[in-house]
């Protein structure tokens, strides 16, 4: 039993009127100044009116509003974020939107509270690490008004610099959000499709998490927890989206998948999602929905042992009833079932050509890949990737 | 749009290390934290020999030892804790470390409560949420024994100047940073790892099937449920297995975090107060109770009780016990293994070994209506509740 880590003092509120508890949750963090930021959806669908409204109630103003957060996270919306941040005097961040508000705001948090004014100053400093284990706060409150990405609850973020190229993979405890809050009046009716690949990117990583953080109690907890909610739930929430209970119930699994998958040290399976999804403008649980299934049957036939897995994906009626020598069969027959159910139902792409990549580029990204690649797994190498992308296209 | 107005809150603000001979590389990291001149507070400096080792292991990092306090009550009372401030203030101290079992724990969560929201009259922090954080102390907590659940908890229990007990919940309670290194496990004897073992059991079965119990924390309960199973024996046959015991503590771990969020039940609240009318150990009031809460609660927790089951017997015993006869299964499995171990350690198995009579159970059920562990039981519990649990293990 070797020794393990666990560290994620993000609160999480979720469900029914959670956004009323934002006003609460500032005064507890003596902030009463925030910057509010969200995106152009969020703002034209209404949802950073329902935020007012929360706030109105409780005479808590916002320092300043900025709605412009781009569709990508770029360097530009973290140096605005900041800029606004100290010409208002702001003690707080409310971010409200999609995958781009989280990331740029988490990024935005860790320059203010490190004293950088210009994104510039990480120029080529690929993988900025943690490198404290506690820190001066600066409250932070992520409010997912679109299909959560997984990275909200974590200590990861991620900034595409289009202009020049380049990705940067932030891993630090000031990135980290005091809460995360998901409220059932911030979300919207999700097509079908669209909850799909989400939950199925949502399994990935609690499979993928589950395997990789066995001798860590808590991350493995996390695992569960999201593979047992997407398996129970994820087909009634396609068939039913209007309910929001089901909903809520798949991007909380998205929230703790992300726990445990973005805990996981090194990884070559999230090195070839972040690489994909950035050069492709997919999301992360897109790539993940198509690319799964392939690095699984790879992982399969190594050392690693996938046959716990079962338990969360069959529950311990049939666990029990199975054979203790072909659990990691079973559980892999009953994850592709389950995949080849919910992506016939909902139409969604099956191979990577279906999302824009192209065969040519395999090189380009395999060798992107390999380069930020740190883990020792000598099978992963070049030639898996290309193999894996092969497959998977 | 389908709302079932369900919400819930989940929180662990704790970070935790754990595993075998962890203790001097987790050290390491506590000049991060912020800690300079730490206030030690251990439970018995005489007998805990891994007070020395931790002294060392901080010490050896450049974090002080501003001064020490032993305090062995079982649940630290106004007068102790006015002490402690006045050292933790004459001696400059900006940190807390303890270090020993569940009363060391308890008694640096609630000094580090008061003095970081810098309450003034202690016996005003009753209930929850009352201290708000005024300064920053960090608190770093090294157990030193199995199965410690209040390591993590938002709560701690107060005994007031007349010799009641309150308790307060606040996140000021809560840890900054846990160290669990059993090597550091120093009392090593049966009824200690019993102790232990069925805190954490009983915690980990009553968050399992609270009220607000969600996905997560059903997780976590499970899984600790299983770290109890498959080292609680090991550990009572051989004192010295290191990794039994980490096993044992990563369900207190489990169950800990999960107490914020799930809360406890009616084992809880009249193992609490039992313990505070008899002045017994509170894990010999819960072995003695838990059962009949168990079976008390039945009829609402059958489901859940049934998928315990498997974590308690594994995949043999599980298949092979009907659906309907498993939740009844695990409450008969649950309340032999603890009779067993308690006889064969000549602990008391019924209230009238630890002096409870007829009058006594007034004062017992009077204490247990006070609980807030009765908020999430399943089951709405009334006071003939209480007294029909108890009448039935007298």
């Amino acid at each position: 039993m070797s020794t393990f880590t666990f560290s994620n003092d993000v609160k999480i509120l979720c469900g029914d009127h959670a956004l009323d508890n934002l006003p609460f949750e500032l005064r507890e963090r003596d902030c009463t100044r925030p910057l509010f930021i969200s995106d152009e959806r969020s703002h034209r669908l209404g949802f950073a009116k329902e935020v007012r409204r929360a706030m109105d109630n409780d005479l808590i103003e916002f320092g300043a509003t900025y709605y412009k957060i781009s569709e990508v996270a770029s360097p530009k919306d973290c140096d605005d974020i900041v800029n606004l941040y100290k010409t208002h005097g702001c003690d707080g961040i409310i971010a409200l939107g999609g995958e781009n508000v989280a990331q740029c705001a988490k990024v935005a948090k860790l320059m203010l509270l490190q004293g950088v004014g210009d994104f510039v100053y990480f120029n080529h400093k690929a993988d900025m690490d943690a490198d404290k284990i506690s820190y001066s706060d600066l409250p932070l409150f992520i409010l997912p008004s679109d299909i959560p990405c997984g990275i909200e609850a974590t200590d990861r973020a991620m900034i595409f610099d289009e202009k020049n190229n380049l990705f940067y993979n932030f891993n630090s405890v000031l990135t980290r959000a005091s809460a995360v809050i998901l409220d059932v009046r911030l979300t919207d009716i999700m097509p079908a499709k669209a909850m799909a690949t989400a939950g199925l990117g949502a399994l990935a990583m609690g499979v993928k998490g589950f395997v990789d953080n066995s001798a860590n109690p808590f991350a493995l907890a996390y695992a569960t927890s999201a593979v047992h909610t997407v398996i129970n739930e994820l087909l009634p929430a396609m068939r039913h989206n209007s309910n929001a209970d089901y909903r809520i119930s798949i991007y909380s699994s998205i929230i703790n998948a992300g726990v445990t998958y973005y805990m996981i040290e090194e990884s070559l399976l999230r090195d070839m999602t972040n690489e994909l999804a950035i050069k492709t403008g997919n999301s992360v649980l897109k790539i993940l929905s198509v690319i799964f299934p392939v690095y699984y049957k790879e992982k399969m036939g190594q050392e690693r042992v996938f046959k716990s897995v079962l338990m969360p994906i069959v529950g311990e009626e049939q666990y029990a009833l199975s054979n203790a020598k072909s659990r990691d069969i079973v559980a892999y027959d009953t994850l592709k079932e389950f995949w080849s159910k919910v992506t016939e139902l909902a139409q969604i792409p099956t191979g990577l050509h279906e999302l824009g990549i192209e065969k040519g580029d395999f090189v380009k990204l395999a060798d992107a890949v390999i380069n930020r690649y740190r883990g020792s797994d000598p099978h992963n190498n070049y030639t898996t990737i290309v193999r894996l992308l092969e497959e998977a296209f | 749009m389908k709302n079932s107005g369900f919400y819930y809150e989940f929180h662990n603000p704790t970070k935790v290390t754990a595993g075998v001979d962890c203790l001097k590389e987790a050290a390491s990291k506590l000049p991060s934290l912020g800690l300079h001149n730490a206030f030690f507070v251990c439970d018995d400096i005489e007998k805990n020999i891994a007070v020395d080792e931790v002294c060392k292991a901080i010490n050896s990092v450049k974090v002080k030892t501003g001064a020490t306090y032993v305090n062995s009550e079982k649940i630290v009372c106004l007068n102790s804790l006015r002490d402690m401030r006045d050292v933790y203030r004459v001696n400059n101290c900006d940190c807390i470390i303890a270090c020993g079992d569940y009363r060391a724990v308890n008694t640096a969560k609630t000094i580090r409560m008061l003095l970081s929201g810098q309450v003034v009259r202690f016996e005003d922090v009753k209930g929850i949420n009352v201290a708000r954080k005024k300064v920053n102390i960090p608190l770093v907590i090294i157990p030193t024994s199995v199965g410690i659940s209040n390591m993590l908890t938002n709560s701690v229990l107060i005994k007031d100047d007349y010799g009641a007990v309150f308790e307060c919940v606040s996140p000021l309670c809560a840890p900054d940073y846990v160290i669990v290194d059993p090597s550091l496990t120093s009392v090593f004897d049966a009824p200690t790892t019993i102790a232990g073992a069925l805190e954490s059991f009983a915690q980990n079965v009553e968050e399992f099937v609270s009220k607000q119990a969600i996905t997560l924390t059903k997780c976590m309960n499970l899984i600790a449920i299983r770290e109890i199973r498959d080292n609680v024996f090991k550990v009572v046959n051989d004192p010295m297995d290191v990794h039994a015991v980490l096993g044992l503590q990563r369900a207190g771990l489990l169950a800990g975090s999960c107490y914020s969020s799930a809360s406890a039940g009616v084992a809880h609240a009249i193992s609490a107060a039992l313990a505070n009318v008899t002045g017994r150990d509170n894990y010999i009031c819960t072995g003695i109770v838990f059962a009949a809460c168990m079976r008390y609660n039945l009829d609402v927790v059958e489901k859940d009780y049934a998928q315990a089951l498997y974590y308690i017997v594994g995949d043999d015993k599980y298949a092979s016990t009907p659906q309907e006869d498993r939740a009844r299964t695990l409450i008969e499995t649950s309340g032999k293994m603890i009779k067993e171990l308690f006889e064969e350690n000549g602990l008391p198995t019924t209230l009238s070994e630890i002096g409870i009579d007829e009058e006594g159970l007034d004062r017992v059920v009077e204490e247990t209506m006070k609980s807030y562990a009765l908020v999430t039981n399943p089951k709405n519990v009334t006071k003939d509740d209480v007294y029909s649990i108890l009448r039935s293990v007298m």
